[in-house]
């Protein structure tokens, strides 16, 4: 069984780096590694749909135009429920 | 000066942020890079195996310079990320909570936390301690965090220089001691941390509380320890930090802490 995780950082070595942390897993179909750019990115990314079924998204905070916050406010209202409310609060400190 | 000194501190904080992420960048990628290369190793050994012995040999050196090369970038990021770290808690400046505590009893945790950390670096390490605490300080109102660094720094400062004179001459009679004391002044309060280590030679005196000024070998020490303990002790607490010091005999910090408490004015 194959899942996905979408990452959003502006740094654009941040895939690299997760490419290469998670080579094994990659290689053997466990995890399906999707990178966004931007939030912007991210949320057109959600939009056109992204397969395997994504189980997490992992995000930088500071990012020019759409910070991770405001990214993560509109994927709640976007899929109400999908963001889980202590990983919320986790964040906001 | 202290508007000079808060820029400072400002232009401090935004570089060492800045460099921080790249930074990370480059201790990441080392570590991964050495785990790849060992990948790679494995993969190829049944190949070399096939060559000569002087290609052989020759391979064999590559990847053991390659290997050395990756621990030396992770060592060494390692090494930057310790001073990035620092200037950033250095000019964190006024931030501590300020509460009324026993500052007898902290004096003696961050003496045991001082002591046991030194034990488990280094299993031969001993000194004497002696405690001459005046149970008429208590309580006192200060940042708890920032004034355990302080002691923890005088604290580390004093092992440091007792194991250096233990190990750099043969005085058999030398035994490592530190003594500790507090005293009420009324409106005041005194710690003394008094060692009988190396001492400090009268011409680098006035560099002391300067930042990045240390006299540990180079990776050792950062040089801030006693540049954040006089802000912590002078800025933060309105207080003083002073040293005395015998070359050979004995070093002597002095810290006074008013008990109205007030920060020095700091303009942002």
């Amino acid at each position: 069984m194959s899942v996905s995780i979408l990452v959003v950082d502006d740094e654009t070595d941040v895939a690299e780096l997760f490419r290469q942390q998670f080579r094994r897993e990659a290689r053997q179909g466990t995890y399906v590694l999707h990178f966004a750019y931007s939030g912007e990115e991210a949320l057109d990314k959600l939009a056109a749909g992204i397969e395997p079924p994504l189980i997490v998204i992992l995000s930088d905070i500071n990012m020019p135009l759409m910070d991770g916050l405001e990214l993560l406010r509109e994927i709640k209202t976007l899929r109400p429920g999908s963001a889980r409310d202590d990983g919320d609060r986790l964040w906001r400190r | 000066m202290s508007e000079k000194m808060a820029s400072l501190g400002q232009l401090t904080a935004g570089i060492a942020h800045e460099i921080k992420n790249p930074l990370n960048f480059v201790n990441n990628f080392a570590e991964l890079s050495g785990e790849l290369l060992r990948e790679l190793k494995d993969e190829v050994v049944p190949v070399i195996s096939a060559l000569s012995s002087d290609k052989r040999e020759e391979i064999d050196e590559t990847i053991r310079m390659l290997t050395g090369n990756l621990e030396k970038i992770a060592e060494h990021g390692r090494r930057a990320d310790g001073i990035v770290k620092s200037m950033l808690e250095h000019s964190r400046g006024v931030s501590g909570e300020r509460r009324e505590v026993d500052l007898n009893a902290l004096i003696d945790e961050a003496l045991n936390l001082a002591y046991h950390g030194a034990r488990a670096q280094d299993a031969s390490f001993n000194i004497t301690l002696e405690r001459d605490l005046d149970r008429a300080v208590a309580p006192i109102a200060l940042a708890p965090q920032e004034i355990t660094r302080v002691l923890l720094n005088l604290f580390g400062n004093s092992f440091y220089a007792a194991t250096k004179r233990a190990r750099s001459n043969g005085e058999a009679a030398y035994r490592p001691s530190l003594q500790v004391s507090t005293r009420d002044l009324g409106d005041a309060v005194e710690v003394r941390v008094r060692d009988n280590g190396t001492g400090i030679p009268p011409e680098i005196r006035d560099q002391l509380f300067q930042p990045f000024f240390t006299t540990k070998p180079t990776g050792e020490g950062t040089g801030l320890g006693l540049s954040i303990s006089h802000d912590i002790v002078t800025q933060q607490h309105g207080g003083s930090i002073e040293v005395d010091s015998e070359p050979g005999e004995f070093t002597e910090f002095t810290i006074r802490l008013p008990r109205n408490g007030q920060a020095a004015e700091r303009s942002a």
